[in-house]
């Protein structure tokens, strides 16, 4: 049985042209995962795919079949979905997601990635675990890939036809689509933000927009933070009559988590607040915001085996090194 | 030997037999070394890739070439000092070796010739020879002990051959003037120099016994140190000798700016990749060139990325890949030859031309650089080149929807797809986005229109010729654009090529043909020009009152050979004065923007075009004409260092339209 590849690289061409970020992403691949790195095509373009094998690139695989640690993706790779499409990716393989991507380093703990926040901010993060890692056009370019070797690579045959749908299962996005496809331009946080319609200062049409006093507003952001995983969610629902026996059965623990393409049992995402016109009403649960409970907020999440067992949960949770400003 | 004849000598009388067979043996011992280490050097140059193949002519044609260059050392005497000095090293040295095998013959083989006239001819011309050999040898002594020629390569080796055969020679007279000092024979004054030792040795009281011994001491010394001298002759720059004459009898008969042919196809089959990284991954032609090498330093001399300060020595890569071969064959050859070195170069082939064995010096650079590009590690600026010449077909990464934005306002005739063209006129890529080419391009299409010629353009179907690729190592990308545009001027049935820019006029002259069958004449703009001027169709009857001097684009002087158009369409301008630089012609100085240093520019001392305009500005011109769009905009940028009263930069093109009145 082939060994699971490290990395691997999702290219594409846009109007015939490879992107600078999927060249990066190939050099990225390429040279921090040595020969362990496969090559994905959505579209199955040979132009695509001969530039990433003539870099070095081990074997091209559909990306269905693909099954690695990491994915380097560069905007030709993510096509016309953008965002959307790594969004998927990470939610479907329970990766962290990182937008933005300037240099990625192979570690002991993982991958170290420096990330690009805008107006030459620069941020560098450690994932462990499973990562889709979305590269910038400004990556630099660290290789290049003669006509020579792009000539002599012959792509093998791609089982999965080109221009079909992708299709990985029951995923439900945790963004609205409406704001991603539009707006892939701008730093990584500028499109979260949007994303969650907290850009504008609250859209008329933005249902994601909660509009109450201060308690329920800290209840949320409490949950908010414990749902990524900022704060045990112990500590979050602690008087909440929610019946939590489906996370009992999460054992993983991260970031050795079976990360295996058919299984979302454990995906969560918030569920859409609507108004009472339509749609599922929902209720915040009823957690009261202590001083106490603040304190153990503020002291930070209690290492697992202490207590209850950690959740499995995805995404994985990134810890950042350092945050370094620039300009 | 018979020693009645009175007109003679005794040869190896006063050598003990035991000497003689000593020395006998040591010879062959030597010779022989010398030769199984030839062999074998020459067995590593075979180790090396096969060579391109060469326009060079028949065995034969390769000999008669050697000869005549050995005969009147033409290389040579560009620098008339060494050149002066080699005439007489080396027929000095030749005519001892004839003397010597003189000797030989008629010491140890029954022929007896060695007496009367012929003697006295041959003592006279021996000596005449051995004055010869130590005049040439010590002009050199004098360059590398007193003279201040920054080119000489100053290191203990070099200097210690050379005193090696000066010893030799110093020797050699010794002998004879203690051989002649023995009894001084009246017919001895014929051998000139050893007569007069001889009368010397005699002066201060060494005859009889005292000179026999001095003629036995210095006979031992002197064979000896020609058995040093046969041991040595593979090593150091001996081995020029050798391989000097090898390499000059297979030089290339390519004009000077065209590259060899690659075949991509050939090396793929072979499972090769273009360039080279380590010694054997280049031919074998260039190791033994690498080996030819006298270390005169010229090619430093004129190149002007040295000029400039950078990092590039050219002796030094050729002296680089002779050290690898001494090496393990995986030696990286970046490890001796780095990177900058390597981009500095221009690829004017200055050091192609003042070279005197032939050596192709930047075919080896451009080799190495193939073989940075294959592994990957070029610089930004190359990277960003390549991709804008594949994606939008030109190198200045402008979209190529605007290659015709310099023809606004202009009626400029764009042929339709399978148009038949006669003439094509190729605008290239300066001449479509580069301000400083497009008022060339405007002026061509003027005179063009003016003349009524019926001519075509390609429009936004042109597509970068390749050369900057080329020069950078690319040699994939190259070929693919070559080829593209081969197949677009066959499907236009194009008979002839005119263009503005000669490192476009070199690819379809000479490149091109590399790839393909091609069928069309290739016509630069000052060729064109001058032969409208010869044929009457250009009258030229504004007066140009300038000052010119005009400054010979590398690949159009020293490249193609052709520098007298230019000056021809210049002397038909009324009013107008020409000068000239002092290197001119195909001794012309780069402008700095050939090889892709228009882009890569690795920082030097000074800067090339500064060199040169500074080198304009001192012929008292008032305008430097040129014939290349990246010319004009080097020295443009250029004469902007320039202290003095302003100097203008035009095109020849641009002073026709000036003096037609268009």
């Amino acid at each position: 049985m082939p060994p699971t590849p490290k990395a691997a690289v999702i290219i594409g061409c846009i109007d015939g042209i490879l992107p600078a970020s999927d060249r990066a992403a190939t050099a990225l691949a390429v040279t921090q995962f040595g020969d362990v790195v496969v090559l994905c095509s959505p579209r199955g373009e040979e132009a695509a795919l001969r530039y990433g094998l003539g870099a070095g690139a081990r074997d091209v695989v559909p990306i269905e079949e693909c099954n690695a640690l990491v994915y380097l993706v560069g905007r030709g790779g993510a096509g016309v979905d953008g965002d959307l499409m790594v969004a998927q990716l990470a939610t479907a393989r329970h990766a962290a997601l990182v937008l933005d991507v300037l240099d990625v380093e192979a570690c002991a703990d993982g991958v170290r990635v420096r990330r690009d926040l805008g107006r030459g901010a620069r941020e560098e993060l450690t994932v462990t675990g499973p990562a889709v890692l979305m590269v910038a056009d400004d990556a630099p370019q660290r290789m290049y890939v003669s006509r020579f070797r792009q000539m002599m690579a012959a792509p093998p045959p791609v089982e999965a036809a080109a221009n079909q749908p992708i299709s990985w299962g029951p995923v439900r996005l945790r963004a609205k689509t409406a704001d991603l496809t539009g707006r892939t331009a701008g730093a990584a946080r500028d499109r979260m933000f949007a994303a969650f319609g907290l850009n504008d200062g609250g859209a008329a049409t933005d249902a994601h927009i909660i509009t109450a006093d201060a308690e329920v507003c800290a209840e949320h952001l409490v949950r908010y933070l414990a749902h990524h995983g900022f704060v045990d969610r112990h500590f979050a629902a602690a008087d909440a009559p929610v019946d939590r026996s489906e996370h009992r059965q999460a054992s993983a623990v991260m970031p050795n988590v079976d990360h295996t393409l058919s299984d979302s049992s454990h995906v969560r995402s918030p569920r859409a607040v609507q108004g009472p016109a339509g749609g599922r009403h929902r209720r915040p649960r009823p957690y009261r915001l202590t001083v106490g409970r603040l304190g153990k907020l503020l002291r930070g999440p209690r290492p697992p085996g202490l207590a209850q067992p950690p959740r499995v949960r995805g995404p994985f949770p990134v810890s950042t090194m350092k945050v370094s400003t620039h300009g | 030997m018979p020693v009645n004849e009175p007109v003679t000598r005794e040869i190896m009388g006063n050598v003990p037999m035991w000497l003689a067979v000593a020395f006998y043996m040591a010879a062959l011992a030597a010779c022989g070394w010398a030769l199984l280490a030839l062999v074998r050097r020459f067995r590593q140059h075979r180790r090396g890739r096969r060579a391109a193949p060469r326009e060079s002519s028949s065995w034969v044609g390769s000999v008669a070439a050697v000869l005549g260059y050995l005969t009147f050392h033409r290389q040579l005497l560009r620098d008339r000092f060494a050149g002066v000095a080699h005439i007489l090293l080396f027929y000095g040295f030749v005519v001892l070796f004839i003397g010597t095998c003189l000797v030989f013959l008629e010491h140890d083989t029954p022929l007896h010739f060695f007496y009367g006239r012929f003697y006295l001819v041959a003592s006279l011309v021996i000596d005449l020879g051995g004055l010869a050999f130590l005049a040439g040898l010590s002009m050199f002594l004098y360059r590398r002990l007193f003279g201040n020629s920054r080119r000489i390569l100053r290191r203990a080796y070099v200097a210690a051959l050379l005193w090696l055969l000066l010893a030799i020679g110093l020797t050699g007279f010794v002998l004879e003037g203690a051989r002649i000092a023995v009894d001084r024979p009246d017919f001895e004054r014929w051998s000139v120099a050893g007569y007069a030792i001889g009368l010397g040795l005699n002066g201060i009281g060494i005859e009889g016994d005292a000179a026999l011994r001095l003629h036995r001491f210095s006979w031992t010394v002197h064979a000896i140190l020609c058995v040093v001298f046969f041991a040595l002759l593979p090593w150091g720059f001996f081995s020029h000798m050798v391989y000097g004459a090898v390499s000059w009898a297979l030089r290339t008969r390519r004009s000077r700016s065209t590259l060899r042919p690659v075949d991509l196809q050939a090396q793929a089959r072979a499972k090769q990749v273009p360039g080279a990284s380590t010694w054997p991954q280049l031919s074998w032609i260039d190791l033994l060139q690498a080996d030819a090498c006298t270390t005169c330093g010229r090619c430093n001399e004129v190149c002007p990325a040295h000029a400039a300060g950078k990092p590039l020595h050219p002796r030094d890569v050729v002296l680089g890949v002779r050290e690898a071969m001494d090496s393990s064959d995986t030696l990286d050859l970046q490890s001796l030859i780095d990177a900058d070195v390597l981009w500095s170069c221009t690829t004017c082939g200055a050091c192609n031309e003042a070279c005197p064995v032939g050596i192709e010096v930047y075919d080896k650079i451009v080799e190495l650089r193939r073989g940075t590009v294959e592994a990957g590690v070029v610089p930004t600026a190359a990277s960003d080149c390549f991709e804008s010449s594949a994606e939008e077909f030109n190198p200045f990464r402008k979209p190529n929807a605007d290659r015709m934005s310099w023809a606004a306002g202009l009626n400029v005739p764009v042929a339709a797809e399978g148009m038949p063209i006669e003439l094509l006129y190729w605008v290239g890529c300066a001449g479509s986005f580069d301000p400083d080419g497009c008022s060339v391009s405007r002026s061509m299409v003027k005179i063009l229109n003016h003349l009524g010629t019926s001519y075509r353009v390609l429009g936004t179907r042109e597509r970068c010729t390749g050369d900057p690729a080329r020069r950078m190592g690319e040699e994939g990308l190259f070929q693919e654009l070559a080829r593209a545009n081969i197949v677009t001027l066959k499907n236009h049935g194009v008979q002839r090529v005119l263009t503005h820019c000669p490192h476009c006029f070199n690819s379809f002259r000479n490149e091109y043909p590399q790839l393909d069958d091609v069928a069309f004449e290739v016509e630069h703009h000052t060729q064109f020009l001058a032969r409208m001027i010869a044929e009457g169709k250009l009258k030229a009857g504004n007066g140009v009152e300038q000052k010119v001097t005009f400054h010979d684009p590398c690949y159009l002087g020293r490249g193609n050979g052709e520098t007298q158009a230019p000056r021809r369409v210049l002397s038909s301008l009324p009013q107008l004065t020409q000068v000239e630089m002092p290197r001119h012609g195909r001794e012309s100085f780069c402008c700095g923007a050939g090889g892709g240093s228009l882009w890569l520019d690795v920082r030097g001392e000074d800067r090339v075009e500064n060199i040169r305009a500074r080198e304009a500005a001192d012929t008292g011109a008032d305008t430097i004409v040129t014939g290349c769009p990246f010319c004009k905009g080097m020295l443009a940028a250029g004469r902007e260092s320039l202290d003095g009263p302003e100097i203008d930069v035009r095109d020849l093109a641009e002073l026709v339209v000036q003096a037609e009145g268009l």
